[in-house]
């Protein structure tokens, strides 16, 4: 049987692992902090009957009535149960970015191969010039990358520490 | 299965305007709307305006019917992911109308 992971490259894998992982720990934070707030295992912030009268209200008077706290402020009420979903909901939230920093080192790591691919194209090394039309605009496109970085890599950090990153 | 959320309308943009295989179409707006509505719930919690009551079922759902699409996705033909996108475009279409021209309340 084909094995859809043939076909992707390493960086989706992990990509893909992690966010898999990352769903699932937060799906199951999500639905227990749920029960127990249903359930009532943990007092709420809201009565549930409060609730059902308050929240056809615009957001400034909801939060009038039941003397919610916006920005940060839901971190002081994190051992009520209902505020206890919001830790759920915000790993939920925080997992794309995390999985994102994790592939990042990588996405870096393909960027050097890319820079050494270019490199070899560099009218100025000792690599073979490629041949024909496609090579030829190659050529020109790595001797106008190298001729523009040369002008501008001692003023752009980030030029310079690219510049190490594809030194062979 | 169809892209998530407004997939409904990304999907047909992405497929039919920009020539995007179909089920390409559904994957690249999964993941973008993954990523955007990520960052959307920033500011609702910003605003306190979050009730766990709703929201817990609703993501749970909506991230188990990810999690199905996806996989049916693998053995559903394109052929019949289309069809149903439109079906789905045409009820969701004919309901904005309706409640436009205050039949449907």
């Amino acid at each position: 049987m084909h094995d859809p992971h043939d076909s992707l490259s390493a960086t989706e894998v992990v990509y893909a692992r992690w966010l898999d992982w990352g769903t699932r720990a937060g799906l199951a934070l999500l639905i227990a902090s749920f029960f127990a707030y249903v359930l009532e295992l943990v007092a709420p912030h809201v009565p549930l009957d409060q609730l059902a009268r308050t929240w056809t209200l615009p957001v400034h008077e909801y939060r009038a009535a039941v003397s919610a706290p916006s920005g940060w402020g839901w971190l002081d009420l994190a051992a009520r149960g209902d505020y206890l979903n919001y830790f759920g909901i915000v790993f939920l939230s925080l997992v794309s970015g995390i999985c994102y920093l994790r592939v990042l080192p990588m996405l870096f790591a393909r960027e050097r191969a890319y820079a050494l691919i270019a490199r070899s194209g560099d009218p100025g090394s000792r690599q073979q010039r490629p041949a024909g039309i496609a090579g030829r605009r190659t050529e020109r496109c790595a001797r106008l990358f190298f001729a523009r970085r040369t002008t501008t890599e001692g003023r752009n950090p980030w030029l310079r520490f690219s510049s190490r990153l594809a030194a062979p | 299965m169809f892209g998530l959320g407004a997939g409904w309308a990304n999907v047909p943009a992405l497929n039919l305007l920009m020539g995007v295989p179909l089920k390409l179409a559904v994957g690249t707006s999964g993941l973008v709307l993954s990523v955007v509505d990520s960052s959307a719930a920033w500011v609702y919690i910003n605003q306190g305006a979050v009730l766990p009551i709703l929201v817990a079922p609703a993501v749970v759902g909506v991230m188990l019917g990810a999690k199905i699409g996806a996989r049916l996705l693998r053995v559903v033909r394109s052929a019949t992911v289309r069809k149903v996108v439109i079906v789905l475009l045409l009820a969701a279409g004919l309901r904005a109308l309706l409640k436009g021209l205050g039949i449907w309340s």
